[in-house]
């Protein structure tokens, strides 16, 4: 379970109503060094502005008002961070139609963190990757709004309590 | 006499000459006896042959002698007299002696006689005349005399005797009667003066005599005494003639006793004329001979319709209804017609009497139609508790048993000499507290009816279950005087209710296995939140061991371990709970708790299917009396079908739970969803067993919803949500404030 194979930077936006699974989420994210912002629904992430700063989503699939499903169909192909689905329930069909809608993954709570770090690192390692391409494509001349949403100097919501005394 | 002699004897001087001898042939014959004696020593000097014929002593035999030595004219008193009156020279006539003759005979003679000189000698010639029948004669009479005397003296009735309203003579009773101390206050008296005045005139009418010789008749008279007080007589008057005087003799008899006897047997004769009459009862005497009434009372002309002369014109057949036979004297009771063909029944009292010198029978006949209706009914009425197929008991004011049926026998073992006296709580078995008796004697003895169960203990000792319906007595004051227990017993019923409670028990804790197993991923999904914390929180505290991180740190890093590892517990306690085989057991509750309770769990379920729970909960509820995990049970179901209501909606995905009260004696809770509503065509029909629109629904949950509360006196309703969806309402009553 050591922390191993985390490369890199990036942020990770983590979306789950549960208060401590999603304080222990963004704790065990953060033991490998990565920045986490936390937010308790759907409607909480989507009210942020600095949401595109996101490399990558771990996604509760299953909550209260706007599901995790919903969020995705929301952001659409705009949003391109890699998007991992976790869930309590054994969702099948969900995690398939996840999938088929560009998540990059579907984790089963509870689950192994190392399994969880390791996607997470290949989930920034695709968000490099495509932010590479953008970049490239933005130099060719090429513009995609979905990168362009962002005001400057947007602050990003704060997450959550449990985050601080950590810290 | 003596004249018309001596002038015979003048006129015959030739015939009759004295001659020497003459007067002794004259003594020797004279009729009568004569005897002459010596004065001086009574010593008998001569005596005639009449003398020798009635004493039968010859002259031999008697001369020398004395009268007294020949047994003649002796008597001690008068003896002395007659000679002392010779010796003074008297002549004595008809002075009476006894004397014996020769031959024995008692011979009464009337002895005259007198003094004379004989040969110079005083003698005393006497002339003796038989008496003896006059002398018989003369004691008759005074013997008759003194009798009457006598009887005048001592009669009870008075006696008076008056000439010419003037008394001359009074009996010893007239006097006691008239108040006088002896006769002679009387003698002397007018007979006026004794009599009342109120009578006087009537007397006075009278005044002209009879001729002697006539009775009066019998006067009742009205007299005075002399101290003025009166007296009631009745008066016997006599006239007679008595040397020449006409006198009144008048015999009074004191009848002021009669008079009373006879104003009492008047008096009692009119009260007991009265009595017959005034008795209620009707009262008749018939001719034992023909039947034929003699007399009748007052009651039976009333009761019977006759008049009194209809009545005397029949007999007693014509009361006797048509076809009926005459009874026999010795029944008691029997049925008579009255004049307008109504029949009596009627209780007799008959007995033989002679009625104004006939056999006559005394009838009292007691008219007991009422009284036979009433025993009829009472009859009928008895038989029907006789024969009850309920056990009746009965008890006075304390309890003690006066009655049981033959099926409260039946029934408990105790037969009506078991029982008898005994207080009824006896039957109760005891194992059931005995304060459950206290309400029912307080409601028993305020007077009014209870109801309810009753554990009790047959003869032999086995126990059962009774229902109990107790109802007071009460007399016209409204004071109880009995109680009267109409008793069933309920053991199979009891048992079939016991099977039935335990098979509805069987079914709810079906439905909620069934319920859980439905929600077995919901729960699922709720336990791997904190699963996947401790999971999350051990990896993190490992990292930060490799680290060597601050302990303080790792501090509160397990704490959260500790607190989620609970979490998960308590959702699998609280889901234990709810599918635990279990006894309904009703308690005062706040529904507010309940909600909340289960909100938590329906959370769950909620979160499973992103369905907000929300509570609107009346601060103020009062309690209600129920089975926590059967309204839990409800709740859930409620929830559970508003959440699968709302699957495929995409907005406004959340159920609101309220309370309220409802009224003062009833709590109400609200489950409102926003689905899609009622199935309008089967709306009424939702609350039927296995009516579901859900293709995997068995469609109990409504139905054993609704079971649950109707079993708690609650009821449960739905109506449509005017926002979409539909309202499920259901109603418990409020705990009653003596049962919490």
């Amino acid at each position: 379970m050591s922390g191993t194979g985390i490369t890199g930077t990036g942020i990770v936006y983590v979306v789950d109503d549960d208060n401590v699974v999603r304080a222990s989420l963004a704790m065990l994210i953060e033991t490998v060094g990565l920045e986490v912002r936390s937010y308790g629904s759907s409607r909480e992430f989507l009210d942020d502005p600095h949401r595109h700063e996101c490399d990558c989503l771990v996604l509760d699939l299953r909550m209260p008002g706007m599901s995790g499903l919903e969020l995705q169909s929301r952001l659409g192909s705009g949003f391109a961070a890699p998007i991992i689905f976790v869930s309590g329930h054994a969702d099948g069909p969900t995690a398939v139609q996840a999938m088929r809608d560009g998540a990059v993954d579907f984790l089963q709570k509870p689950f192994n963190d190392q399994a969880l770090l390791d996607r997470i690192a290949l989930a920034l390692e695709r968000s490099r990757q495509r932010r590479k391409e953008v970049e490239r494509r933005v130099l060719l001349g090429a513009t995609d709004p979905a990168w362009c949403g962002t005001p400057p100097g947007a602050i990003a919501p704060f997450g959550s309590l449990y985050l601080q005394p950590l810290e | 006499m003596l004249i018309p002699f001596i002038t015979r004897k003048k006129r015959l001087p030739d015939d009759i000459r004295p001659s020497a001898d003459k007067p002794a042939r004259v003594f020797a014959a004279l009729p009568d006896p004569v005897v002459v004696t010596r004065l001086t020593d009574g010593l008998i000097v001569e005596i005639n042959a009449a003398f020798t014929e009635v004493f039968g002593y010859a002259a031999v035999a008697a001369v020398g002698r004395t009268l007294p030595d020949l047994k003649l004219l002796q008597d001690d008193v008068h003896g002395p007299t007659f000679v002392r009156r010779l010796q003074a020279g008297e002549t004595v006539s008809d002075m009476g002696f006894w004397s014996v003759c020769r031959d024995g005979q008692r011979r009464y003679f009337f002895v005259s006689a007198r003094a004379f000189k004989l040969d110079g000698e005083d003698c005393v010639i006497a002339t003796l005349r038989d008496g003896t029948d006059q002398k018989a004669m003369v004691d008759v009479l005074r013997e008759s005399e003194e009798r009457y005397r006598l009887l005048v003296e001592s009669l009870p009735d008075g006696i008076l005797i008056h000439q010419d309203g003037q008394v001359t003579f009074v009996n010893p009773a007239a006097a006691r009667l008239f108040g006088a101390a002896s006769a002679s206050e009387l003698i002397g008296r007018h007979v006026p003066d004794f009599l009342h005045p109120d009578y006087r005139d009537q007397a006075m009418e009278q005044r002209d005599l009879p001729p002697s010789g006539s009775l009066l008749p019998v006067l009742e008279q009205r007299l005075m005494r002399l101290d003025g007080s009166s007296f009631y007589a009745d008066v016997h008057g006599a006239v007679y003639t008595d040397r020449g005087r006409q006198l009144s003799q008048v015999i009074v008899r004191d009848i002021t006793e009669r008079r009373t006897a006879e104003e009492d047997l008047r008096r009692s004769e009119t009260t007991h004329r009265e009595l017959f009459h005034a008795n209620p009862i009707p009262v008749w005497v018939y001719e034992r001979a023909n039947l034929r009434f003699l007399a009748v009372n007052d009651a039976a002309i009333r009761q019977y319709g006759y008049t009194r002369a209809e009545f005397l014109s029949m007999s007693l057949g014509d009361l006797i209804p048509r076809g009926a036979a005459l009874l026999a004297p010795s029944a008691k009771t029997t049925l008579y017609r009255r004049k307008d063909g109504t029949l009596a029944d009627v209780e007799i009292a008959s007995h033989d009497i002679e009625f104004e010198g006939q056999a006559a029978c005394l009838v009292l006949a007691h008219d007991v139609t009422a009284q036979m209706r009433t025993q009829q009914a009472l009859r009928k009425l008895s038989m029907a508790v006789e024969q009850s197929p309920v056990a009746i008991l009965i008890t006075d004011r304390d309890g003690r048993v006066e009655y049981v049926n033959p099926k409260f026998t039946q029934g408990s073992g105790y037969t009506l000499n078991d029982m008898l006296g005994r207080n009824a709580d006896l039957l109760r078995s005891g194992e059931h507290p005995t304060e459950e008796a206290i309400p029912m004697w307080q409601s028993l003895r305020s007077g009014k009816q209870w109801s309810g169960e009753l554990h009790c203990r047959h003869k032999d000792g086995s126990t059962y279950w009774e229902h109990g319906h107790i109802t007071p007595l009460l007399d016209v004051d409204g004071t109880i005087t009995h109680f009267v227990a109409i008793k069933e017993d309920i053991t199979e019923r009891k048992q079939t209710e016991e099977h039935e409670r335990q098979r509805q028990s069987q079914l709810l804790h079906s439905a909620r296995l069934i319920t859980m197993g439905e929600m077995a991923s919901a729960i699922a999904h709720e336990l791997n939140q904190p699963l996947t914390a401790i999971s999350n929180f051990s990896s993190v505290g490992l990292r930060r061991l490799e680290g060597q991180a601050d302990p303080a740190k790792l501090q509160d890093l397990f704490g959260i371990i500790g607190q989620q590892a609970l979490r998960a517990g308590e959702i699998i306690h609280g889901m234990r709970d709810f599918v635990k085989k279990r006894d309904p057991d009703r308690q005062p509750l706040n529904v507010n708790d309940v909600v909340g309770e289960l909100a938590h769990l329906a959370s769950i379920q909620g979160k499973a299917s992103e369905v907000a729970i929300e509570l609107d909960l009346d601060p103020q509820l009062p309690l209600v009396r129920a089975d926590r995990i059967q309204i839990e049970q409800v709740l859930f179901n409620l929830i559970k079908n508003g959440i699968e209501a709302m699957e495929g909606t995409s907005s406004g995905r959340r159920i609101r739970i309220s309370t309220r009260q409802l009224c003062p004696a009833e709590v109400e809770v609200s489950v409102a969803d926003h689905g899609g509503g009622l199935p309008d065509p089967i709306g009424a029909d939702i609350f039927a067993p296995f009516f579901t629109t859900k293709p995997e629904g068995m469609g109990m949950g409504l139905s054993i919803s609704r079971s649950i509360l109707e079993a708690h006196g609650g009821r449960l309703w739905a109506v449509p949500n005017s926002g979409g969806g539909t309202i499920f309402h259901f109603s418990l009553p409020v705990a009653d404030e003596v049962q919490v």
